[in-house]
């Protein structure tokens, strides 16, 4: 989905968001309240400088605007695949950005990703992952792997990767199977600006994914396994 | 992936050492994994196998023969999940398990 | 002072890790290869499984101090994380952030998600950073152990990051795409991942102890693991807007120094060390002229 759309079709009481190069940010109304938008754009790789870049607004948004929730649009093609970037220690910026998102949770603002895009693999679990919920939007693509670079490392013909992909959601791309996994907690089709008004009001920052995997048949094992390990 | 299951009348050793189960071994290419339990089985030792190699039965059942003979266990379970591990790798886990078990 | 011989991290199995690392007979297995929790999924595969689906968790102590310790198989499929394997680890987190022990002690040893189980794999790799977070925020301290065959890496590279401090030998490697991976979409040119050297300059235990990340530098010694695990014991600091700011402060500086650096050689002539001299030095010697 193009930005500007969903940017209409998730605030119609209006949105100041402005976007640089790659980077999306600003504030919108939604039910008549502020919220902070912070997203990515334009096929954007998830490097060391982006890292820094989403963290300094998003650490903006936590000193300047208490509480407020915190719309995060995804869409990037992943991490940055460059030996400077790992050579500088990548993990540690993108941890680095995850402890702000979780900074701006113990601090009481709500995070909600917003899937319209591309959202793979490091990118998605440096942005998007970590949020409270996450939905997805037409035109949203999630992916860990192709199929075929799959089929080459596990040296399974990709015809009956494809054959198995029908049958089974753990492994193949595509928002239907991340969300039968727990991984999205809503599809949306329409409607966004009420739906997400109503995902804000809903009490919850625990990580219920793993339920939601269970009742929706995807991930069959992982919540009785994480109750009985917790205790 | 083949599942193979043996009994054999075991001999007059049963697990002293209170642990409720040992594990030799890994399952990685070559090698194998066995879990070995104390489990009250009349006297015998049970053996339950899942390997990435089938059609060699009597391999395994020649194997596990020489083990009890050497060992003497008695009222042991072994599972075993095994990645194409040679004869010597399995009865070096086997006596590896019970050691720790015995 | 009496010399023990080496017992290797690297070359041990996770079992044996924790029986080395922990006080004797102190560690009590959690859902243990009893119960044949096996992953649901590599059987479509025809793959071989493991009791444990390659992951050991459980409670002991460390010098008398309760702590919970998880410690991937790298043996197994690569200490790659499938459903029931990240469950497991999530589920010990979670106990921690309710029953508040000294600390979690994470034994990392993977190559990344499993391709078989990649959508659960992934997934399951944030449900354990999330609980990583939590368990930081009930104030216990969760510290990471690098040093085994597979590395660090994908959604391992960036969960063990979220630790409050990692411990790592020489041969530890930590990054977020395996070379091989870069070498595939990116071209030989991008990285060549054969060249073992040129892998563990960039994505090895010492250069990310010299750049702050891995904060205690050890030999592949057990017992050196374990001392330096102690030594670590101490509440988890909260997040604050300070010292976040502080963290992107030094990453940003970083970039300034460093980026546009092609090799770590560059980088360690820049910190003022020789760069021909840091891979043959020991932990003990790289420790003493690191720049603060």
């Amino acid at each position: 989905m193009e930005l500007p759309i969903l940017l209409d079709q998730l605030f119609p009481e209006g949105h100041r968001v402005a976007v640089d190069d790659w980077l999306v940010s600003g504030e919108a109304t939604l039910g008549g309240r502020p919220v902070a938008v912070l997203g990515t754009t334009n096929d954007v790789f998830i490097g060391i400088r982006e890292a820094v870049a989403l963290s300094d607004r998003l650490l903006d948004i936590v000193e300047k605007s208490p509480g407020i929730p915190i719309i995060m649009l995804v869409d990037n093609n992943g991490q940055r695949m460059a030996l400077d970037e790992e050579l500088l220690v990548l993990p540690e910026y993108i941890a680095h950005l995850l402890r702000a998102q979780q900074l701006a949770r113990n601090n009481g603002h709500k995070l909600i990703s917003v899937v319209y895009g591309n959202s793979i693999a490091g990118g998605f679990i440096a942005f998007g992952m970590l949020a409270d919920r996450i939905v997805s939007v037409p035109g949203a693509e999630t992916s860990v792997m192709k199929l075929e670079a799959i089929a080459r490392v596990t040296k399974m013909p990709l015809e009956k990767l494809q054959d198995l992909a029908k049958q089974v959601s753990v492994f193949a791309p595509g928002c239907e199977n991340f969300f039968r996994m727990g991984g999205l907690h809503e599809m949306w089709t329409d409607d966004f600006s009420n739906r997400l008004q109503k995902i804000l009001a809903s009490d919850d920052a625990q990580d219920i994914r793993a339920s939601l995997g269970n009742e929706r048949g995807g991930r069959k094992a992982a919540q009785a396994v994480i109750a009985e390990v917790r205790g | 992936m083949e599942h193979l299951s043996f009994e054999f009348d075991g001999g007059p050793n049963a697990p002293k050492s209170g642990k409720p189960y040992s594990v030799a071994g890994v399952v990685a290419s070559s090698n194998l994994e066995v879990l070995a339990q104390p489990k009250d089985l009349g006297g015998k030792v049970r053996f339950e196998v899942s390997t990435t190699v089938a059609h060699f039965e009597e391999a395994w059942r020649a194997v596990f023969a020489d083990f009890i003979e050497r060992s003497q266990p008695r009222d042991v379970l072994f599972s075993i999940n095994d990645f194409a591990a040679i004869p010597p790798v399995v009865s070096l886990r086997l006596d590896q398990a019970w050691e720790a078990l015995a | 002072m009496k010399l023990t011989p080496r017992i290797s991290f690297y070359e041990a199995s996770a079992r044996q890790r924790v029986a080395g690392l922990l006080d004797a007979d102190s560690f009590r297995e959690i859902l243990p290869p009893t119960e044949q929790r096996i992953s649901p999924h590599l059987g479509m595969f025809d793959a071989p499984v493991a009791f444990d689906d390659g992951v050991v968790v459980g409670e002991g102590t460390l010098e008398g101090k309760e702590v919970y310790i998880f410690a991937q198989e790298g043996k197994f499929r690569g200490g790659s994380l499938g459903e029931v394997h990240a469950a497991k680890i999530t589920g010990l987190l979670r106990r921690a952030a309710i029953r508040k022990p000294a600390a979690v002690l994470g034994l990392f040893d993977s190559g990344g998600v499993r391709l078989e189980e990649a959508n659960a794999g992934e997934i399951g790799s944030t449900e354990i950073m999330r609980a990583i977070l939590e368990a930081q925020r009930a104030g216990v301290p969760v510290i990471g152990l690098l040093g085994g065959s597979c590395g660090c890496f994908g959604g391992s590279g960036i969960t063990s990051s979220c630790c409050d401090a990692l411990i790592a030998s020489e041969e530890a490697r930590l990054s977020v795409s395996g070379p091989e991976v870069i070498e595939t979409v990116m071209g030989v040119e991008a990285f060549d991942s054969r060249d073992r050297a040129l892998v563990w300059r960039t994505t090895g235990g010492k250069n990310r102890f010299l750049f702050g990340k891995v904060a205690t530098l050890v030999d592949d010694h057990i017992p050196a693991f374990r001392m330096a695990a102690v030594a670590l014991i101490k509440p988890s600091e909260p997040l604050s807007v300070e010292s976040l700011r502080a963290e992107r402060t030094r990453l940003a500086r970083r970039i300034e120094d460093y980026g546009s650096c092609t090799d770590a050689r560059q980088v360690w002539a820049r910190m003022g060390l020789d760069a021909d001299r840091v891979p043959d030095m020991t932990a003990a010697e790289l420790t003493a002229v690191k720049p603060a």
